[in-house]
């Protein structure tokens, strides 16, 4: 009886995860995998279209231009994210006076809904010169902007209120990674004459490595599927500066109802964030 | 273990006797999608009207219903997944570029044969036209709107305009808001090119004479007119006559509440809120004439769902709600104008929305085609591309109907 048990129990373990896996992940991805080749109806005969998706994707310059502005997007929100979660970080760990205080401060973000922090951030950029950072510019003399109504700014001020809603993420990260750093190595820096900056340069950031890792791996990922700030602050515009790549897979299969093409472009999506998921394991690897 | 046995049976009798009873209820029950058309603020009194239609229509024919209310953000969303799921409500409020579109994607019932034809014959006949695709008729309409022009009045006169004539051309819609940036510094006009082009360029296109399919679904959008259009509205954004926000903005009814915008464009709903939320004197203005007299409105229907498992009773909801006494009730509380002849003097004694109604005449309910979803954001961003400078009007124009004709095979 227990024989019979203990040769059961892994499958009785595994098989609710497995089910979960397999409705949930498995299943939706082969039927996007599917939908790409179809002209798929929710209602009605779904018709079977080979390669068409894929070739519109080729020949949609807005699909390109949203995987240009994904990409710089990306550029633009990946390494202030990590220098400021880990500048944050160091700060707190530091010890000083009032360090929990700034920690909570920068934290708030995080949890504060999206929509709330979006409406600040149109406050603070409003192009009108009543704009927070267009009176500051006008204190200084200088001409008020356009921000997220201009082509060339738009991309950067959403990749700004990004960082702003997760730096205090990545400093969570990097304040566990700090802890984790053996203060005898510290010590053994002092005793051999390392100042501070050396401190940082041969014991902080090598010992930090893993945590950059995950942080760079875990925020690149996510800045592929920005949408919420580009739907909620500009819709993609001006002129399609701003739409990315979730933002047109949201257009294409929730507004004109093109799911086999909306399916066609999370495969894309996919594809680059398996590359990149790809990298981060063989750094890893090679870390250690 | 005889005992048992008999146990299970009667239990398993007892489990069919309740689903089978919950089955035969659940087919007397419809479901209804309406949307917060009283605005957030009313949702209480909104409650109350729907639930006394529900009470009305059971009263009479037996049938259960149950009204419920979805937000109108990402409605489209809520629609896909329910139809995904081969569930969702009986009965549903579109208006007519979704109509067209969810037409084709085949989510609404035929109504022919459902609906007794002479109940159709009291409805304006451009109303009715909007709701017929191919020769079947997919929704029955159930109020109008108007966009039109809503002016602060307080501020013209600081600009120095003359209020007791109010623009009723082009050229005066302009001179108004110069003179409005030059004498106030503040903004003549309000443009929100986020939003749909309904709202924003297809009417000054209308008015030039200018369409984007013609009545073949021929691509026409590359025309003098269009172009014309353009220039017309770009000329707004280069003389910063509109807020520097234009490009990427659906909505600054804010602005225009807080006085800094002399003029916006709004359905005859805006006038509701202006009631509440404006400290200055407001006015609804004349139509505006270029070549044509032309503005936005749009015909909002109640559908059938292709899922209903009850389409008969389903559409007997739909002609119980139109009848002219309980249409009445609803149009009265939401103030839309009315889309069947019975109610024309619905509004005769409100000078305000008597105005609109007068404009009514001149109003284009959108393109109607089941792309018209597709072709509005096509739109969009070039239309934010030629009024912010970055194309022409002559490319912008050539733009549309290059991307158009391709999204239609032409």
């Amino acid at each position: 009886m227990r024989n019979r048990l203990d040769k059961w129990f892994p499958y009785l373990v595994v098989g609710p995860i497995f089910l979960h896996f397999t409705l949930f992940y498995l299943g939706p991805f082969l039927t996007n995998v599917i939908m790409s080749f179809m002209d798929w109806k929710v209602v009605g005969d779904s018709t079977f279209v080979g390669l068409a998706n894929w070739g519109r994707l080729f020949r949609d310059p807005i699909f390109w231009q949203s995987l240009k502005n994904t990409v710089v997007f990306s550029l633009y929100y990946v390494v202030p994210v990590i220098a400021l979660g880990l500048g944050l970080a160091m700060i707190v760990n530091s010890g000083l006076r009032g360090a929990p205080l700034f920690q909570a401060i920068y934290f708030l973000p995080v949890v504060t809904s999206f929509v709330v922090i979006a409406g600040i951030w149109v406050w603070i950029f409003s192009p009108e010169p009543f704009g927070l950072v267009n009176q500051i510019l006008a204190f200084f003399g200088l001409k008020p902007q356009m921000f997220l109504a201009s082509r060339q700014q738009a991309l950067g001020v959403l990749a700004g209120l990004s960082i702003f809603k997760v730096a205090g993420t990545a400093m969570v990260y990097y304040y566990g990674g700090l802890k984790d750093i053996p203060l005898e190595l510290y010590e053994a820096g002092k005793i051999d004459g390392a100042d501070g900056l050396k401190t940082f340069r041969y014991i902080t950031w090598p010992l930090l490595k893993p945590t950059t890792l995950f942080v760079l791996i875990f925020i690149t990922v996510g800045s592929f599927q920005v949408f919420d700030s580009i739907y909620l602050l500009t819709g993609g515009g001006p002129s399609n500066a701003t739409t990315t790549i979730v933002h047109q897979m949201y257009l294409h299969g929730f507004v004109f109802f093109n799911l086999g093409y909306a399916g066609t472009i999370s495969i894309v999506l996919m594809l680059i964030i398996l590359v990149l998921s790809m990298v981060q394991n063989v750094l890893v690897k090679y870390d250690y | 273990m005889r005992k048992t046995n008999k146990k299970l049976v009667l239990m398993g009798l007892v489990l069919a006797l309740i689903l089978g009873a919950t089955a035969f209820a659940a087919a007397r029950e419809l479901t209804i999608w309406v949307h917060p058309f009283l605005g957030p603020d009313r949702t209480d009194e909104e409650q109350v009207m729907w639930d006394n239609y529900a009470k009305g229509f059971t009263a009479e024919t037996g049938i259960k219903v149950d009204i419920q209310s979805i937000p109108w953000a990402n409605r489209e969303q809520r629609f896909l997944t329910a139809f995904s799921a081969g569930q969702g409500p009986d009965v549903f409020y579109l208006i007519p570029d979704h109509l067209a579109q969810f037409a084709d994607q085949k989510f609404l019932a035929d109504l022919n044969g459902l609906i007794s034809p002479s109940v159709l014959d009291d409805f304006y006949p451009d109303v009715i036209d909007a709701v017929y695709m191919g020769g079947a008729l997919y929704g029955i309409p159930i109020l109008q709107t108007v966009w039109g022009w809503y002016y602060n009045l307080d501020l013209l006169k600081q600009a120095g305009w003359n209020t007791n004539e109010l623009p009723t051309t082009w050229d005066e819609l302009l001179e108004m808001s110069a003179m409005v940036k030059k004498n106030t510094g503040l903004y003549g006009l309000s443009m929100t090119l986020a939003n749909y082009p309904n709202m924003t360029y297809f009417p000054h296109l209308w008015q030039a004479g200018g369409n984007v399919l013609d009545a073949k679904d021929n691509v026409v959008i590359n025309s003098p007119e269009a172009i014309e259009a353009l220039a017309f509205m770009r000329k707004f954004y280069e003389e910063g006559l509109v807020p520097r926000d234009s490009l990427i903005s659906d909505n600054q009814f804010g602005l225009f509440a807080q006085g800094m915008i002399g003029a916006t464009f709004g359905d005859n709903l805006t006038a509701t809120v202006l009631d509440d939320e404006a400290d200055f004197e407001w006015v609804i203005g004349p139509s505006i004439t270029h070549k044509t007299s032309a503005t936005y409105g749009t015909i909002g229907s109640f559908v059938v769902s292709t899922y209903s498992k009850y389409p008969g009773a389903a559409a007997q909801f739909v002609e119980y709600f139109i009848r002219p006494e309980n249409l009445e009730i609803f149009l009265k509380a939401t103030g839309y104008f009315a889309p069947r002849a019975a109610l024309a003097d619905l509004w005769a004694n409100d000078s305000d929305i008597s105005i609109m109604s007068e404009q009514a005449k001149n109003v284009v309910p959108g393109i109607i085609h089941p792309k018209s979803r597709d072709i509005s954001q096509l739109v969009m961003p070039i239309l934010q591309g030629v009024v912010g400078g970055e194309m022409t009007p002559e490319f912008g124009a050539q733009e549309m109907e290059r991307q158009i004709k391709e999204l239609m095979g032409q």
